[in-house]
């Protein structure tokens, strides 16, 4: 029964959303003050059911409820409570209920705390969130219903891929659905904005925290799932430019670009038709990236169940979407007007450098993404684009959007003097010349570990000097330094704090990539081998019996000369249900890097082949996505965009009669 | 039924909360709720609004002094910028304000509501179509007596296999003191079967067809036996075995059918099909066996593009004879009245053979009901009906005639 009203909650929100795709355009061409309201509450009702329907799914997976096929093909008895619920999400029909679920939840955000929009507006926004709703509705009703029933179920279910039983990869799909789908609002914020012919200052003030929540839950779930491989699939590696991977990188690159543009919008009230543009890129990009996921077009980890007529429906929507809003940008966007002006050297200039290059970044990524896609189905050659051709494209286009990262937030709106904005990173020059100097002494290069722990310095020192000269530290006394601290908007924070994250990731991934070193062997309980002045020791093997795996574990002893010894627990593990073996790496993470241990299987001579590295600065990277995440929740909390959003009248009104004195 | 009250209270809660605000049917598009209305809907206009974030930027560029990121002149110009934009916004809201059209709100409003609950009939015939209102959740924990029933079950063959086991042995001992047991041998080779050990069943069954002569029904048995021990193969012993069967009066069901497998194997599925539609038509309906022979034909006849319609005339199942019912009042019955329901019994068969002659299973119980109760005059006669009645079928007929002469009926 609760399935059932699952099953029925979803079909009414099919219905909800058809109204949400229609009545709010209805509404705000005809003016009318009954229908404006009734827009935003169609989303919140969609938003309800599909939320109900996703709990009656979570219902029927922590119960094993066998007679839901989805909870059949995909759960297990045994399974610890944990990865039945994320099981919910770890298949494709769960999938694609959550991207609906998070797409109404923003359709009804939208809502609810629209109340500041025009009404127009916000109808339009809700209107074309509403037509994405009904599309995805639509495919997951007709196409991966997650409630489909049976009849005489088993009593225990197929399990799921023990890959993804894991906490790291258990809350990834939220964020990055949060992330991707996030951009939808932005999307459509666009296409109202195209309806109604306008886009101004007011219009990026509300488009921009929308997009800055996306951005930040996209870089934490790519953040995760490059965690998550890390550790997981145990070679070490963390990013493969795996096409699903950049089917998630590619929206980010977009999104960067659009939260930078729209301050642009919302200070200087010019690149408005390209603000629009990239809205409708980084959506386009979400969707493109779920459909090359979910359409079978490509395998991977990812790709769970693919099947062509999903494929093709997913192509269509993807087709009426992007086909629709690019149509109407053609249409529209010539009639927008375009606002101040500005000079090629002016923080203007510098967002607008910034865009080109991300955009190139994106554009590089899709074609390594698309082109061997194209490739073979044209001419059936199969072809891997891998990561040599995204090093060599990606590398030099990003190393100078990090050297202008520095010098960006230094110019003034308008026109600016670059050698002046020069001028105050002096000190950022010199740590530059440092760091080389001593990363030369240290290791002796390689050429591109120099260049790239220079590039990290250069943004770190330049980040903080921006933000040094806004509190005047150390030229005025600590004291008023801290109280112009407090008073600086917390925008200005997280711009700080968002590219300091940059200057940390780009320095992990600098120091992991020149000095890793791996070595594999075979040893026998008690043999150790060195590597890079450690000693691993394999000192003792057991077996144990997990929830629903049956586990190898290896303590592998990690020392170093006047140091502690280690200790590293790698597993290796095989899921009795679906007779699937994983591998549990053993790290040990600290400031400097990781020491990463790896068991495998017996060799024939009765010894255990193991893998060990030592990997510095490679949590650096994590750190560094943890500090942009940070950045960018602090500029969401920016009183400003809480502003524009004056105080219900009626409401204040009672309070301002009281502070008159009583007659 | 509970679902249809969750259904329609849900149905009832999300319309009437979406279509709340068209609730004043008077109020006329276009004008605004006056200021004392404590509605949920007093909304700042747009000015407002956009002053607001004006302001905020007019602030800003106070604070860009403080900061000395900004100059006097150039903040002057910036503030010029901020008001400039100031006024277009106001001339905007002016110039719209004059094209508002009101009206037309009688009519929309109704429209929209309409279009909600026309949607939402759809939806709810969408739900009929895709879910299963009447399917109860089955949570596992409400499953334990399934579990339990599972885990008796499987102690219940663990135990008969025990017993199995046990009368296997007892059963060896005694043939070997008395190897001309037809009958043992019989017990033991299914008993083998039975346990899953067909390679020895083979042996037993070698021995009844030494000991019947080479009786049909027990060279279906070894035949059996052995493609069991390979897997489902027929190999060319089982093969031989089964043809001599098939020469024999045996009417065994596993001659035809093995015999269709072993076409099927040898790429010869059509004639597979032939044989086993012959078979399942001629089968009595509670053959325990008809539900997998018709599984195959099904299966053999997709793979080879055989079009089956029409080609399968079971039994119907209703004909299926006397019901429990039936037979337990018999039993309690005394004689008289026992030879009365049986004739009750008869007259039905007949009346309804009278009215739907082309159901040879029933004529063969008719002709076996009269046979049983000693009256060969009529079962002759209902075999001649019989006989008028499926003139069209060769092979039925043919098989009639078996049954008959196997039964005693005196032809002619």
């Amino acid at each position: 029964m609760i399935v059932e009203t699952g099953h029925y909650a979803l079909v009414l929100a099919l219905v909800m959303a058809l109204a949400q795709s229609i009545i709010p355009f209805l509404a705000a061409n005809r003016q009318d003050q009954a229908l404006l309201r009734i827009a935003p509450r169609t989303a919140i009702a969609t938003f309800i059911l599909v939320a109900v329907s996703f709990v009656a799914l979570t219902w029927a997976y922590v119960t094993s409820d066998f007679s839901v096929l989805n909870v059949l093909q995909n759960s297990h008895t045994s399974k610890p409570l944990i990865y039945k619920i994320t099981g919910v999400w770890a298949n494709h029909e769960g999938s694609m209920l959550l991207w609906i679920l998070i797409l109404a939840l923003f359709g009804a955000s939208v809502s609810a705390f629209g109340g500041n929009l025009p009404p127009t507006l916000l109808a339009r926004v809700v209107g074309v969130m509403g037509l994405i709703a009904f599309g995805f509705l639509l495919f997951i009703l007709l196409t991966s219903n997650p409630f489909e029933r049976v009849f005489n179920p088993p009593l225990d279910g197929q399990g799921m891929n023990p890959l993804l039983q894991d906490p790291g990869i258990a809350i990834h799909p939220p964020f990055l659905y949060l992330g991707y789908v996030g951009f939808s609002v932005a999307f459509s914020f666009a296409i109202a904005a195209l309806i109604e012919g306008r886009v101004d200052p007011a219009w990026a003030r509300w488009v921009r925290p929308w997009t800055l929540a996306a951005w930040v839950f996209l870089t934490a779930g790519i953040g995760l799932g490059s965690w998550w491989a890390y550790y997981e699939l145990g070679w070490g590696g963390w990013w493969f430019w795996d096409p699903v991977e950049n089917a998630s990188f590619m929206p980010w690159l977009a999104g960067t670009a659009l939260l930078h543009s729209a301050i642009v919008v919302e200070k200087r009230d010019a690149l408005k038709s390209w603000s629009i543009f990239l809205a409708i890129i980084a959506f386009s990009f979400s969707l493109l990236g779920t459909f090359l996921v979910r359409s079978g077009a490509l395998t991977s980890v990812h790709a769970f169940a693919t099947d062509p007529t999903r494929g093709v429906f997913i192509l269509i929507l993807l087709c009426l979407t992007v086909g629709g809003s690019f149509a109407l940008y053609a249409w529209r966007a010539p009639t927008l007007k375009g606002g101040g002006l500005f000079q090629p050297i002016s923080r203007e200039g510098a967002l607008v450098f910034n865009n080109i290059l991300l955009s190139i970044a994106a554009a590089m990524v899709l074609l390594g993404t698309l082109y061997p896609l194209l490739l073979e189905t044209v001419t059936g050659e199969k072809i891997s684009v891998g990561e040599p051709f995204f090093n060599m494209t990606f590398v030099p286009i990003m190393t100078p959007v990090i050297i202008a990262m520095a010098i960006g937030p230094l110019l003034p709106w308008k026109r600016a003097d670059l050698f002046a904005a020069i001028g105050k990173l002096k000190i950022a020059i010199a740590s530059v010349v440092v760091v080389v100097l001593v990363t030369f002494w240290l290791s002796g290069g390689p050429a591109f570990a120099l260049f790239g722990m220079g590039l990290a310095i250069w943004l770190f020192v330049g980040s903080m000097i921006e933000w040094a000269n806004r509190i005047k530290l150390f030229r005025e006394p600590l004291g008023t330094s801290l109280r112009r601290m407090r008073n600086l908007p917390r925008a200005a924070h997280g711009t700080m704090l968002a590219h300091v994250g940059v200057a940390i990731v780009v320095a992990g991934i600098t120091g992991s990539q020149a000095w890793t070193t791996e070595s594999v062997q075979s040893l026998a309980v008690g043999e150790s081998t060195e590597i890079a002045g450690y000693t691993f020791e394999l000192s003792a093997l057991r077996e144990y019996q997990g929830p629903n795996f049956a586990a190898r574990e290896g303590t592998v002893t990690v020392s170093r000369p006047g140091e502690a010894p280690v200790l590293l627990y790698p597993e290796k593990r095989v899921y009795t249900v679906e007779a699937m073996p994983t591998t549990e790496a053993g790290i040990r993470s600290s400031f400097t890097g990781d020491i990463y241990a790896v068991l495998g299987d017996q060799d024939s001579s009765g010894k255990w082949v193991t893998r060990f590295y030592v990997k510095p600065m490679i949590p650096w990277m994590w750190a560094g996505g943890l500090v942009m995440v940070l950045g960018g929740l602090m500029s969401l909390s920016d009183r400003r965009y809480r502003v524009g959003a004056p105080t219900r009248s009626h409401k204040t009104s009672p309070a301002a009669k009281s502070a008159l004195p009583a007659e | 039924m509970t679902i249809w009250i969750i259904i329609t209270a849900v149905t009832l809660l999300v319309a009437g909360y979406v279509l709340w605000p068209l609730r004043h049917p008077h109020r006329a598009a276009g004008t605004p709720d006056n200021g004392n209305n404590t509605d949920d809907d007093a909304v700042p206009d747009e000015l407002t609004r956009d002053l607001a974030v004006y302001r905020d930027q007019l602030d800003e560029i106070g604070r860009d002094i403080e900061r000395g990121v900004l100059s006097g002149e150039q903040a002057t110009a910036a503030r010029i910028e901020v008001q400039r934009r100031i006024l277009a916004t106001d001339q905007r809201i002016q110039d719209r304000a004059g094209k508002t059209k009101p009206g037309g709100a009688a009519i929309v409003r109704p429209i929209v509501a309409g279009f909600v609950a026309i949607s939402i009939l759809a939806g709810l015939g969408l739900y009929l179509d895709l879910g299963s209102p009447q399917t109860p959740d089955r949570p596992i924990v409400s499953r334990a007596d399934e579990i339990a029933a599972i885990r008796a079950s499987q102690q219940q063959d663990q135990s008969r296999q025990g017993a199995l086991n046990r009368a296997v042995a007892d059963l060896s001992n005694r043939l070997i003191e008395n190897p001309d047991d037809l009958e043992g041998w019989e017990l033991l080779g299914n008993s083998l079967m039975a346990l899953g050990r067909p390679e020895d069943a083979q042996t037993a069954f070698l021995e009844t067809i030494r000991l019947s002569d080479r009786s049909g029904d027990y060279l279906a048995m070894y035949a059996e036996s052995v493609i069991r021990s390979n897997t489902g193969q027929i190999t060319p012993a089982a093969y031989s075995a089964l043809q001599e069967a098939a020469d024999t009066t045996s009417r065994d069901p596993r001659i035809p059918y093995y015999l269709g497998m072993y076409e099927a194997q040898n790429g010869d599925g059509a004639a597979a099909v032939e044989r086993w539609i012959v078979l399942v038509n001629n089968a009595p309906a509670d053959a325990n066996w008809l539900p997998m022979v018709l599984g195959r034909i099904d299966e053999v006849a997709r793979v080879e593009g055989i079009d089956l319609t029409g080609r399968i005339t079971l039994a119907p199942s209703a004909a299926r004879g006397p019901s429990e019912e039936d037979m337990k009042a018999a039993a309690e019955m005394t004689p008289e009245e026992r030879a009365a329901m049986i004739e009750d019994m008869v007259g039905r068969l007949a009346d309804r053979l009278a009215e739907n002659p082309d159901d040879p299973d029933g004529w063969v119980r008719l002709m076996q009901a009269y046979m049983v109760t000693n009256r060969p005059e009529q079962a002759r006669t209902a075999y001649q009906d019989a006989r008028t009645a499926l003139a069209g079928q060769p092979d039925i007929l043919e098989r009639l005639d078996d049954i008959a002469r196997d039964m005693g009926v005196p032809a002619g």
